[in-house]
């Protein structure tokens, strides 16, 4: 073997080191970059050309990014139920803050004021005051479930608005992941691996799964199919995309159609599904509690308030509430304008009757909800309940997810992260190797001295 | 396991994380004693303290509307205590007067007094309390006791009704805290008429029969006022009950809702600590590094 080859050999040595410590200098700068995969260099031995027993040298076979794809599978799966979790918690939070309960201030303070005036009005029928009291106490009453029901709305709004947001989103996200995806494909046709859009791509379909219960297979040709409730949102270089149709027997929410053919989607978790189950089912249900309750009473006390008779002693049939539910409630116009049309007496023509009012009061105690097995106050009991078992189990649930994908994450780390101090061992080993390639480059110099001058 | 710059970030910022959050809960519960700042801290402590809240409320009212039935059955009491002072000295009169030693210008001597006490019965009837004649049934507005002729009436007619005043002192528990007027003063009325005609007269029949007449009517006011105290018992009763009751739902609210202060003391030391902890092991495990040594 000859001289030069040698030289050749410390040659290929020079670059391979120095390659490597291009990439030990990428995966350093790199360091805090989110979503990015360390990448490892591919050295290799250059075989021995035939007949000869020493081998060739070094060949640097390019960068390999290190990644753990069942990782990513798992954290994406986790990550889905994650961000419903949360998403969920969040607007429950917000809706039992609406109801400012246990306190004295909320529904339940209000209605045992509105009741207890009815029974102050039984003691002194004949007063003016205790009338006009009944009037004030309605009247809040009436405001505070009104606030109640418009909070609740409001909360369901927002989702709705964080939805459009949400969608919006996903659809830039799958157009991303299919230009990704054409970069990729023909990368990889010249070669390279394409690791760092790769990991791109990885933070997107990271960022998806959060969004919503998608599944992805990444096809031969480095290309990632995204699929949505059985079909194609990304397909190969095509992305397909969401459109949002307002629903019009849903106070105008919008609904999730593909914008190709105007077929629904359903999609059951990931931050996209948390938004349409607090819009349509958590704080729908309570909504419909909330109007349950005050349609009960609004019947109930209008019942038993036109059976009475006012102070004149001969008024009879009036209403005390307008409206049907919590979103109209109001004191009945007539009796707010004039509180002695307020129907204390059972019996006509006794002014000092006061017996009809205590009637009314009556209905705070009766079992008059859920097919008469609950009063008012254990029905509404029972309804903040319900919203703060909600919102405990969603804030639980979002809890345990969290920590699971935080574990997730840092198993993901600790195969694709970077760690400063080894980048700085293989720069010292690199550093070397380059230094003995060197070193055998002047001896290899000294040798041909040797041979040319000295001989 | 390998552990890389941003895992050991994220974990020790998570670890902080947590240890605040943890912190702040305690924190609030502290500053505001309270277990319960909201449904989802014990969704079913809520319902319970909701239940709670509203018995009291209701009891509340109920023993403010006994304390006023208890005002209302004074004044009918105390209005029955002078009809029989007015009935007492009547009654006097009619012995005096039912005496052989007096001449007819004595007995209308007499009548004259007689008239008095009938005005004061009259007044006694039409006695209204807190703007409510108490004594009218439900026509409370109406004076209930009207003479015929104003000063010397020959007949007193009632203008009331039979209808009882309820009030509420518990639930389904009613005490009225009326009398029936026509029941109690029509009687008085009628003999104090008769035995002041009587005396006019010089009608010694009527005079004798004044004084049993009289102790009738004694007795019809005594027993009134027996119901009264009865009444009034029952009212002290449901009082001391509701007093009960009031104790323990609020023993029970403070249960479900007041933070255990010692222990919750206690861990805001302990999560305080636990906080340090992690501020003190971010700082040290942040500075460490291979570069340091690389010289």
């Amino acid at each position: 073997m000859g001289l030069s080859v040698a030289l050749n050999t410390a040659m290929r040595a020079l670059l391979a080191q120095q390659q490597a410590m291009d990439a030990v200098s990428h995966n350093v700068s790199n360091v805090n970059t989110p979503g990015y995969s360390r990448q490892r260099v591919l050295l290799s031995p250059v075989a021995a050309p035939a007949g000869s027993g020493v081998g060739g040298g070094v060949s640097f076979d390019g960068v390999q990014r290190v990644r753990d794809m069942f990782v990513d599978f798992q954290m994406r799966q986790q990550k889905q139920t994650a961000g419903e979790a949360q998403t969920r918690a969040d607007s429950l939070h917000l809706a039992e803050l609406a109801f400012s309960e246990p306190s004295d201030s909320g529904l339940r303070s209000v209605m045992s004021q509105f009741f207890n005036s009815w029974r102050d009005l039984s003691n002194t029928p004949e007063d003016g005051s205790a009338r006009s009291a009944v009037v004030q106490a309605g009247q809040t009453f009436a405001i505070t479930a009104q606030r109640l029901q418009q909070g609740l709305t409001d909360l369901r709004d927002s989702a709705d608005s964080r939805l459009q947001d949400s969608v919006a989103e996903m659809n830039n996200l799958a157009s991303q992941i299919a230009v990704l995806n054409q970069k990729i494909t023909s990368i990889r046709a010249s070669g390279d691996p394409g690791g760092d859009l790769s990991d791109q791509r990885d933070l997107a379909l990271d960022r998806l799964s959060e969004l919503a219960n998608v599944t992805y297979n990444e096809q031969t040709n480095g290309s990632v199919d995204v699929v949505l409730n059985g079909r194609s949102l990304v397909h190969g270089v095509s992305a397909y995309a969401i459109a949002l149709v307002p629903n019009a027997a849903n106070n105008n929410y919008s609904d999730l159609t593909w914008a190709g053919d105007g077929a629904t989607v359903t999609v059951a978790s990931g931050e996209i599904g948390g938004l349409l189950t607090q819009r349509d089912t958590d704080l729908t249900s309570r909504l419909v509690d909330l109007n349950t309750l005050v349609a009960q009473i609004i019947t109930d006390v209008n019942a038993a308030h036109a059976a009475g008779y006012a102070l004149d002693g001969t008024t009879t049939g009036t209403d005390f509430f307008s409206g049907t539910d919590a979103a109209d409630i109001d004191v009945d116009a007539a009796v707010a304008a004039n509180p002695g049309l307020l129907a204390a007496a059972t019996n006509a023509s006794a002014v000092g009757d006061g017996s009809n009012a205590l009637a009314v009061a009556a209905l705070q105690t009766a079992n008059t909800l859920s097919s008469g097995s609950e009063t008012y106050d254990s029905f509404y009991g029972g309804l903040v309940s319900r919203i703060g078992v909600a919102a405990k189990d969603a804030q639980s649930l979002a809890d345990a997810q969290a920590l699971t994908v935080s574990h997730l994450e840092e198993l993901r780390q600790s195969v694709a992260g970077v760690n400063v101090d080894e980048e700085m061992v293989n720069l010292v080993q690199y550093q070397r190797g380059y230094e003995a390639a060197a070193r055998i480059i002047r001896a290899v110099d000294e040798m041909l001295d040797t041979l040319i001058n000295r001989t | 396991m390998r552990v890389t710059n941003q895992s050991m970030s994220t974990r020790l910022l998570s670890s902080i994380q947590t240890a605040q959050s943890r912190l702040s809960d305690t924190q609030d519960r502290v500053a505001s004693g309270r277990r319960i700042n909201r449904p989802s801290d014990d969704p079913f402590g809520t319902s319970r303290s909701i239940a709670a809240h509203a018995s009291i409320d209701l009891i509340a009212q109920y023993q403010r509307t006994i304390t006023l039935a208890r005002s209302e059955l004074g004044s009918t009491e105390s209005v029955l205590t002078s009809l029989g002072d007015v009935i007492q000295r009547a009654r006097e009169l009619a012995v005096q007067a039912d005496s052989s030693s007096i001449d007819g210008a004595g007995r209308r001597q007499i009548a004259a007094e007689v008239n008095q006490l009938l005005s004061e019965a009259i007044k006694l009837g039409n006695t209204s309390y807190a703007g409510r004649h108490i004594f009218a049934g439900q026509q409370t507005q109406t004076a209930p006791f009207v003479e015929d002729v104003p000063g010397q009436p020959a007949t007193v007619t009632y203008q009331g009704d039979v209808g009882q005043v309820q009030r509420e002192i518990g639930e389904g528990d009613q005490v009225a805290v009326n009398l029936d007027g026509d029941e109690i003063f029509t009687p008085v009325f009628q003999d104090l008429i008769a035995f002041r005609d009587a005396l006019n007269t010089n009608d010694m029949n009527g005079v004798s029969a004044a004084s049993g007449n009289m102790g009738t009517n004694l007795d019809t006011v005594l027993q009134a006022r027996g119901e009264i105290g009865a009444r009034t018992r029952r009212l002290d009763l449901a009082d001391t009950r509701l007093g009960d009751v009031t104790l323990q739902l609020q023993t029970s609210i403070s249960s479900i809702e007041d933070a255990d202060m010692s222990q919750e003391v206690v861990d805001l030391q302990t999560r305080e600590t636990a906080l340090q902890a992690a501020l003190a092991a971010t700082g040290r495990s942040l500075t460490t590094s291979l570069l340091d040594f690389l010289r």
